[in-house]
């Protein structure tokens, strides 16, 4: 059955100016040229001239050098080990529920003083898409997104698979993200 | 005029503005909710009478200031009810506030969390923060009474455990300790908890304060939930398996699904760990020199069909016997029966019920022939009197006990309990009739020649016959002979009395009336009882499908739904272990039974099977029989497969597969067509439902099963005669003795199956509160009877049974009956062979002696 006919507007109706097309050739090379000329001037001086502090370009030479990882940055999830040296998650399942893929599974315990924890705690790697609901669902602060990004893909997804000791990093070493997580405005508004 | 007669009854009320007509004496909040009204609640629940504990319910009346309660307020002529304004919405979450002002936010640790009303209702009336806080609030430690905890902190005091407690299972147990903010719910005794761990008041616990002492690994949401039905008793009721990953977690029940109104007992709450038990038989085993060895199934199934057909060639079609399972699915034990018929051509089957006591079992229409008085739960609704004869209420059957207490909420219900103890049905009624067992049959007697004496002074009973003169006299002369002591005769005189100004009549006959020698006329007696009174008789059974291996035919001459089966190579009255003894037979084949633990006789059936050659157990676990057989199959439990059981009343129910095969197991009636294949008989079934649709085709009763829910109409089979019958008594065995030994049923008992329930096993045969004191096994005797013997509360007592020894102590109760000697359950009275108290022996009898 023919549809309707419907007329598109593509909207490439060029200005005259535009139509001369050299002026805009000029202006392509001129921001191709204010990116390039100070980055070429500052590695010569850098590198030829051996004055490295002057260097002023974006990129970095990874993996020898690291960026600077904003604190809202998402890398691979990670359980918090508490001072105690014990594991903060209380196996609530409330990351299990939350997590989009399904790649959390928690089987639960209980410690001879009462208390919970997981006996088992999966995360599948090859299957987090790194929303950071795990983290958010967290009523206890236990699932954080670290600022790991690296060495995250195999060639084997099995080896993707964390368990609970590949998972579990001490809290000190998450600081950042942890204060990050408190301050956070989303986590307000709803109460 | 009956429309008037309608009005009278109604009332008109004004609800959100909406006029509607209520019957009257309805409370508010059922008038609004039938009426579409929503009204959040909290310590409200259907079976229980109103609380009013949370004030959640409250409504607003025109003409009153105040709110008003709508759970336990009646409505009355025009009144006019606002369920819900802005008012109404501030004082609800004020009430809410209240509450959880002092609970503690551990959702994610709670058990409840998920399924919690308190976060439900937080939620519905958004209430999203806290207005007041109290001071000085210390977090109090977790109280552990076994099966059942209580977390203090998390409690809101709704008292729906303390209501359930005494309105349903009539115990009592829990009770409020102190008063506002340090309010807590402590035990009666206020030590540890000593009741029948029904775990009722875990089911009701709006929130987590009351939980399983069972952990289990996952939250609300992750459960998958399986409505079938429970295995354990006869009742029937439907329970939830809560299912994670594959794994049973939990059982939980539901209100408004089955006939036991979301009852259960410890059996059916608790008992689900040997399902998935590591110990069940994963593959078959064959005995080897040393053992037993896993075959595969082919190896197996080949190995046995040929050995059975060789036999049937060999020594014709009488050399192979069955026992068919009480606790298989109907499904199981018709493709059973089918398999010795069809492919072996043997009737010789019969299942251990029918073994026991074959008059209640296949004959129960040919010799009590009024079982059209046989009564289902529907008549509950209208009973006045609840008769128990032999039956321990509380213990075989306990949800029929809380299905009588609820119609008894319902409208006034009387309670009479005969029994060989006191103290069996709870609360307890106010007429208890302790008999001594050997006089079970004069107790009976003379309640009937009782009653018949009074129909003759003051007329029939109401709906009742008036019994034949003949038949009159014969029974008083019998009843001469048996003489009573005075206070039981007293009491079969109030008994009368009772049943003459009462109307509708149950009468429940349990297990001890239907294990007794003279269990027959004890049983006609009371069938005699009820035609006179016009009353009803409800047959207590013992095991999830007794009632349906029955009716599959499982029994000798007897094809399922109670058709005589006329063959020429039958022996009319062929006895399986005489059979067995006679040497004629040479294979017998178990479904799933373990007979060597349930037969009162147990040593002789084990003599008898020495002199079968081919042994074959089809069974979940290496039981009791086990070591005695040559070949066993791993089979499922209820649980793993599709299939239909029958309750007491009759009613056939789907249970359905809720998790995997366990191992290599398989449905017992996919062994038995395997084997038939085997053989050379295709019975063409692929699943469990093509053998319920052969049920409903070929057994006249069953003609709906495959249809779900069905209760059977077991009324052809009844020839309706409306003379009393008589029967004579067998003589019992005139034994010598002090004492008789008598068992006492448990609540943690589950045959075979409790020694595979790690939770309930501990439980079984101790003082229940002593259980978390690892107390000692008791045995309970009349404190009267201890000074005859010399002995005291707490002395050592021995117990030698056939397979070896067993110490407890002893508990001197006066609720005891003189001369009875009381063992748990699983002290099996029949395989007591003497019994020690402190070093001397006392002489003493049990059950396999009695019956000869």
């Amino acid at each position: 059955m023919p549809g309707k006919t419907v007329k598109v507007d593509r909207n490439i109706t060029l200005t005259f100016w535009e139509k001369l097309y050299i002026p805009e050739i000029i202006r392509g090379l001129y921001i191709t040229t204010k990116h390039f000329l100070p980055n070429f001037v500052s590695v010569v001086r850098a590198y030829i001239l051996n004055k490295p502090e002057e260097r002023k370009i974006m990129t970095i030479y990874y993996p020898e050098e690291k960026p600077n990882i904003p604190e809202a940055y998402r890398g691979r999830p990670v359980l918090v080990r508490g001072e105690d040296g014990k594991e903060k998650c209380v196996a609530c399942g409330l990351c299990e529920v939350a997590c989009p893929p399904h790649c959390i599974s928690i089987v639960g315990a209980i410690r001879k003083d009462g208390t919970r924890y997981p006996e088992t705690y999966v995360l599948d790697g090859s299957r987090c898409i790194f929303c950071g609901l795990c983290e958010e669902a967290c009523p206890e602060e236990a699932i954080v997104m670290s600022h790991n990004y690296e060495n995250l893909t195999e060639l084997d997804r099995g080896l993707m698979i964390y368990d609970k000791d590949a998972l579990l990093v001490p809290e000190a070493k998450l600081k950042e993200r942890l204060e990050f997580i408190r301050k956070r405005a989303y986590s307000k508004c709803n109460y | 005029m009956s429309e008037q007669a309608v009005a009278k009854d109604m009332i008109s009320i004004v609800i959100d503005g909406k006029a509607a007509q209520v019957e009257k004496g309805t409370m508010i909040l059922a008038a609004a909710r039938s009426n579409g009204a929503y009204i959040p609640t909290l310590c409200y629940l259907e079976k229980l009478k109103p609380i009013g504990s949370c004030r959640l319910c409250s409504v607003e009346i025109e003409g009153i200031a105040a709110m008003v309660m709508s759970c336990k307020t009646p409505v009355a002529e025009g009144m006019k009810i606002t369920t819900d304004n802005e008012r109404i919405k501030k004082y609800r979450q004020d009430m809410m506030r209240m509450i959880l002002v002092n609970h503690p936010l551990d959702c994610p640790v709670c058990e409840r969390s998920g399924e919690c009303k308190l976060q439900n209702r937080t939620f519905d009336l958004e209430v999203t923060g806290h207005t007041w806080s109290t001071a000085g609030f210390a977090k109090q430690p977790v109280v552990d009474w076994g099966l059942i905890q209580y977390d203090q902190n998390l409690c809101i005091m709704c008292e729906r455990c303390i209501k359930v407690c005494r309105e349903v299972q009539g115990f009592a147990a829990y009770k409020i300790d102190g008063t506002g903010y340090d309010s807590k719910i402590n035990t009666v005794t206020e030590e540890k908890l000593d009741c029948d761990f029904c775990g009722q008041c875990i089911s009701v616990c709006p929130v987590g304060a009351l939980s399983s002492g069972m952990y289990f690994s996952g939250r609300s949401w992750e459960m998958t939930r399986t409505a079938t039905v429970c295995p354990h008793c006869a009742v029937g009721c439907t329970y939830v398996m809560n299912t994670k990953n594959g794994k049973i977690v939990r059982v939980t029940s539901d209100d408004f699904i089955g006939i036991n109104n979301g009852n259960l007992c410890s059996r059916g709450r608790f008992g689900y760990e040997f399902i998935q038990n590591e110990s069940r038989l994963a593959t078959p085993l064959v005995k080897t020199g040393h053992g037993f060895k896993a075959v595969t199934w082919e190896t197996a199934i080949a190995d046995a069909a040929e050995k059975l057909a060789g036999y049937k060639d060999k020594y014709g079609k009488d050399s192979c016997v069955g026992i068919g399972s009480e606790r298989g699915a109907n499904e199981d034990n018709y493709v059973f029966q089918k398999f010795f018929r069809d492919v072996l051509g043997s009737g010789n089957i019969d299942n251990i019920a029918n073994m026991i006591n074959p008059d209640v079992c296949s004959k129960r229409f040919e010799t009590f022939d009024d079982f059209s008085l046989s009564s289902s739960y529907d008549e509950f609704d209208d009973m006045e009197l609840a008769v128990f004869i032999g039956a321990d209420g509380s213990n075989e059957n306990p949800v029929v006990s809380n299905l009588i207490r609820k119609a008894g909420m319902d409208h006034d219900v009387e309670v009479a309990v005969a029994y060989s103890r006191e103290g069996v049905f709870l609360p307890e009624p106010r007429l208890q009739l302790p008999y001594d067992y050997l006089e079970m049959y004069g107790f009976t007697v003379n309640l009937l020649a009782s009653a018949i004496a009074d129909v003759k002074n003051s007329g029939a009973f109401p709906g009742g016959i008036t019994p034949d003169a003949e038949c009159a006299a014969t029974v008083t002369k019998a009843a001469k002979k048996e003489k009573l002591d005075d206070a039981l005769a007293g009491k079969i005189a109030t008994l009368v009395q009772l049943i003459r100004s009462r109307g509708k009549t149950v009468f429940l006959i349990g297990q001890e009336a239907q294990k007794h020698p003279q269990s027959s006329a004890i049983i006609q007696n009371t069938v005699n009882l009820a035609k006179l009174a016009g009353g009803k008789v409800m047959l207590l059974r013992e095991y999830g499908n007794t009632q349906g291996v029955n009716d599959m035919g499982v029994a000798p001459n007897m094809l399922p739904g109670y058709i005589a089966e006329e063959r020429d190579n039958l022996k009319a009255e062929a006895d399986i272990i005489e059979l067995m003894e006679s040497g004629k037979v040479k294979a017998l084949v178990i479904l799933e039974e373990d007979v060597l633990r349930r037969y009162y006789d147990a040593e002789r059936f084990r003599k008898a099977m020495e002199k079968v050659e081919f042994k074959l157990l089809v069974s979940q676990f290496y039981n009791k029989t086990s070591p005695f057989v040559d070949m066993m199959l791993p089979a499922t439990t209820l649980a793993e497969t599709d299939g239909t059981v029958t309750s007491l009343e009759g009613r056939c129910q789907k249970s359905v597969k809720v998790v995997d095969n366990v191992g290599q197991s398989r449905a017992g009636w996919k062994i038995f067509a395997d084997l038939a294949s085997a053989m050379g008989s295709d019975f063409g079934y692929e699943q469990s439902g093509d053998v319920t649709s052969e049920i409903a085709a070929e057994v006249p009763l069953y003609g709906e099963v495959d249809k779900g829910n069905v209760l059977i109409d077991y009324s052809r089979l009844v020839k309706n005669s409306p003379a009393l019958k008589w029967a004579e008594p067998p003589a019992i065995k005139d034994v010598k003795s002090d004492f008789i030994v008598l068992q006492d049923y448990s609540l943690f008992g589950l045959g075979t199956y409790t020694d595979f329930c790690p939770s309930l096993r501990p439980l079984l045969g101790k003082p229940k509160a002593d259980l978390h004191l690892q107390g000692k096994p008791f045995v309970e005797l009349h404190p009267e009877d201890a000074g005859t013997i010399g002995a005291a509360d707490g002395s050592l007592i021995k117990l030698k049974f056939a397979e070896g020894e067993w110490t407890g102590q002893l508990r001197l109760k006066s609720r005891v009956k003189k001369g009875t000697i009381r063992v748990p359950e699983e002290m099996d009275n029949s395989r007591i062979e003497s019994i020690t108290v402190n070093g001397s022996a006392v002489s003493c009898v049990n059950l396999a002696v009695l019956r000869g």
